[in-house]
């Protein structure tokens, strides 16, 4: 019943640098809309309703920010989809074995025939979205700081400069253990956008991660690339 | 209440001359304790979330055994609170606030005077009674306040926030007052009090709280016999004066009848400002600004500028009419709290005219005007992204409830404000970056204009929906390490072009992480 496929978890080879140019070379476009914008918006003002609010020209935006090169790359760790469907589909199971008996005891067996498609179902739509969402998942650090990109649905992109990085914790539940997977939390002073919660590194990864960020990498000791092979991945 | 305490100077407080930095009580170190009254209030604080029931239970006399349970646990909180007053002690050494406290578990805590962000008094009519003050001093992490001295005397309250403000120094002398004679930003009187009841909604808050709390302790205000008298009185006039007609005076009554709920509200919103605001005035003390205000409770708080993480210049539609503006600021800092939240400095002016507001921005922040060149527009087609969802929603739900009852084809009058809404936001909701600041702008009717200074980003947002995907659009949200929950959400710019929004991400990110020294922040300090 569990089929996310493996080969579909591999990893995007570790310390590629291909992040950035998605995030560059944009400017000539949005220079190019803006002026039609601002036009609509000289006549749109309502008269007086805002006494405070004159059409504005709209002025050219600055020259691009050069794009800054990833220094590393941290994938996910190959078991951690394995992992995730697994807690995914015990909610399920959860949810659908008592349904199912009391179904099987009220209606018979077309009750769990009906209950068996709701889980093939449900089962589908997880298997899909997690297959999305490790495509989806891009953990990179800059020189300045920490990029981290997620969600399937809601796509976002986090940053966090890395000098305004207060604490971090990594930790593991019992079963990610075994896996060797870990999760990382990045604490800033921001209070609204909470922590930044990395799941699925390995465990090896998300320490290294954390000693780059804190700038510790020298004294701690740690050498290797997030690349070497860790725990979680000999594990798998 | 000064008193030197002749057990024991602390071991550390050997008057040493190298060592003394200045902030030190005066020659040798002295402890200090609250107002003998403080019991009272130390109790008072502990009943606070006993006390709404407990009225309810006698007034309304539906006291059981509970009710006696609760005097039991009241006559121990007594004990406690009269024991934990008497035991407080604090004093100033080497530039440290100590605080002793604590019966059971003591603790003795060192807090070094500059690092205490935000100073909080706060009184009630009970301490303006007695002549006392509650006194709550912040730091810029944690919880909890660093401490809390509830009560002191007012000139002691006033004493330690002087030295607080610039060292011990000043403090003894009587030319202290000459030295931070306070500036006057902003004050209040009684017209522009009344001009901000009219235009907030807060009687209909408090009104819809009085409900809540009917529901939550089971009381039928139409059983109390003020409130049946003015129903019936109501009903009656309200008949009186339309006459016996048919369908149009049954219309009129409900427009009379909507008139003077109306005007009630406003009434009630014009009490609560009177009550919240009275005197209302906002001060420079030195490298401070302080507010102070309220008519029965007075609070004063006060906080360095260099703490304020964004400013909030807000202005709801009939505050437009009246060419009025709200500034309110969020601070740096930790507590969350809602009763503590609500007493920190968070307005430079409740409402203000668009000149005063200009100077006062212009005193205290002065990069974060809202009046400004560079607003940069959001996506051509934001005003269809605004409007296709709600009205999709509407649409589908009154189809669907217009199949139950025809009296729901009314809400397809909905759709077209849904689409001068969505148009109004579009054009209004604007973003500007330049140096020194991000600001976002958004809003229709009720508008507000949001502004960070740069150095005090502390994450970056890219973030799209799915219908956002769908559009070429993005939205990007900057987190400040002000406490969320006052103005409710991060900084956010949505429905922009999304080739646009990455580069503004890149750039805010490019901003955000040079070294902290450079961008003047000192959030963390």
């Amino acid at each position: 019943m569990i089929s996310v496929p493996d080969e579909e978890s591999e990893p995007a080879p570790t310390g590629e640098s291909d992040g950035t140019p998605a995030l560059s070379g944009t400017a000539g476009e949005a220079a190019g809309h803006a002026p039609a914008a601002s036009a609509g918006r000289a006549t749109s003002a309502g008269p007086a309703l805002h006494a405070d609010l004159p059409a504005q020209p709209i002025q050219a935006p600055p020259a691009p920010i050069p794009a800054e090169s990833v220094v590393e790359s941290y994938a996910l760790h190959p078991a951690a989809p394995r992992l995730w469907a697994w807690s995914h589909a015990l909610v399920i199971l959860v949810f659908l074995v008592p349904a199912a008996l009391a179904g099987g005891v009220w209606q018979g067996p077309r009750a769990l025939v009906a209950i068996a498609l709701l889980a093939a179902l449900a089962w589908s739509v997880v298997s899909r979205y997690l297959r999305l969402a490790v495509g989806r998942f891009r953990c990179e650090r800059f020189a300045s700081g920490l990029r981290y990109r997620h969600g399937v649905w809601w796509q976002s992109e986090v940053f966090i400069p890395a000098a305004r990085v207060q604490h971090t914790e990594v930790n593991q539940g019992p079963i990610a253990r075994r896996f060797g997977i870990g999760r990382l939390k990045v604490f800033t002073a921001a209070v609204q956008l909470g922590a930044l919660e990395i799941d699925g590194l390995a465990y090896a990864d998300a320490l290294l991660l954390r000693d780059r960020l804190l700038g510790r990498q020298d004294e701690a000791g740690h050498g290797a690339p997030p690349s070497a092979p860790t725990a979680g991945e000999r594990n798998a | 209440m000064a008193r030197r305490h002749p057990r024991r100077p602390p071991a550390n407080g050997m008057p040493d001359p190298l060592q003394t930095s200045g902030l030190t009580d005066a020659a040798a170190p002295t402890e200090r304790r609250l107002h003998p009254w403080s019991w009272l209030f130390v109790l008072l604080t502990q009943l606070r979330p006993l006390l709404l029931p407990l009225v309810v239970l006698f007034v309304f006399g539906r006291g059981d055994r509970w009710a006696l349970y609760g005097v039991f646990a009241a006559l121990g909180m007594s004990v406690y609170a009269l024991v934990y007053s008497v035991g407080f002690r604090y004093w100033l050494l080497d530039g440290e606030l100590i605080v002793r406290e604590g019966i059971f578990n003591r603790t003795e805590r060192h807090i070094p005077v500059g690092r205490i962000h935000n100073v909080v008094q706060r009184r009630n009519p009970l301490h303006r009674l007695f002549g006392v003050t509650e006194l709550r001093l912040e730091s810029a992490g944690g919880a909890k306040p660093e401490a809390v001295m509830n009560v002191i005397s007012r000139g002691e309250a006033d004493r330690l926030e002087r030295v607080l403000r610039e060292g011990v120094e000043h403090a003894f002398h009587d030319d202290a007052r000459a030295v931070d004679a306070p500036e006057v930003l902003h004050r209040l009187g009684l017209g522009e009090l009344v001009r901000l009841g009219v235009s907030s909604n807060r009687g209909l808050v408090a009104l819809a709280a009085l409900w809540a709390a009917s529901w939550q302790f089971d009381i039928d205000f139409r059983d109390l016999p003020i409130a049946s008298r003015l129903a019936g009185g109501a009903q009656r006039a309200a008949w009186g004066f339309v006459g016996d007609h048919g369908a149009i005076s049954v219309a009129l009554a409900a427009l009379v009848v909507l008139a003077v709920l109306w005007t009630m509200l406003r009434v009630l919103s014009v009490a609560i400002a009177i009550f919240n605001y009275y005197g209302f005035t906002l001060e420079r003390q030195g490298r401070r600004i302080v507010s102070e205000g309220g008519l029965l409770t007075r609070t004063r708080a006060g906080a360095t500028p260099r703490r304020i993480q964004r400013v909030t210049v807000s202005q709801n539609w009939i505050m437009a009419r009246m060419q009025r503006v709200a500034v309110q600021v969020t601070l740096a800092g930790g507590v969350q709290q809602d009763a503590e939240k609500e007493s920190r400095l968070r307005w430079l002016a409740p409402i203000a005219t668009l000149d005063a507001a200009h100077r006062l921005i212009a005193e205290v922040r002065p990069d974060a005007d809202w009046l400004r060149d560079d607003w940069r527009p959001l996506h051509p087609r934001a005003a269809w992204r605004m409007f296709k969802w709600p009205a999709l929603l509407v649409t589908v739900a009154g189809g669907v409830l217009a199949l139950a009852s025809p009296l729901f084809l009314w809400a397809a009058l909905l759709i077209p404000w849904l689409w001068l809404d969505a148009r109004g936001r579009a054009r209004f909701g604007a973003y500007a970056m330049d140096s020194r600041t991000f600001a976002v702008r958004a809003g229709w009717l009720g508008r507000h204009w949001d502004s960070i200074r740069l150095g005090d980003i502390q994450a970056v947002r890219f973030r799209q929906t799915p219908g956002d995907r769908r559009q070429g659009m993005a939205r990007v949200a900057v987190a400040s390490a002000g406490s969320a929950d006052i103005v409710g959400s991060p900084v956010e710019v949505a429905c922009l072009p999304e080739a646009e929004a990455r580069d503004l991400c890149d750039r805010l990110r490019e901003v955000a992480s040079r070294p902290v020294t450079e961008t003047g922040s000192m959030t963390l300090l």
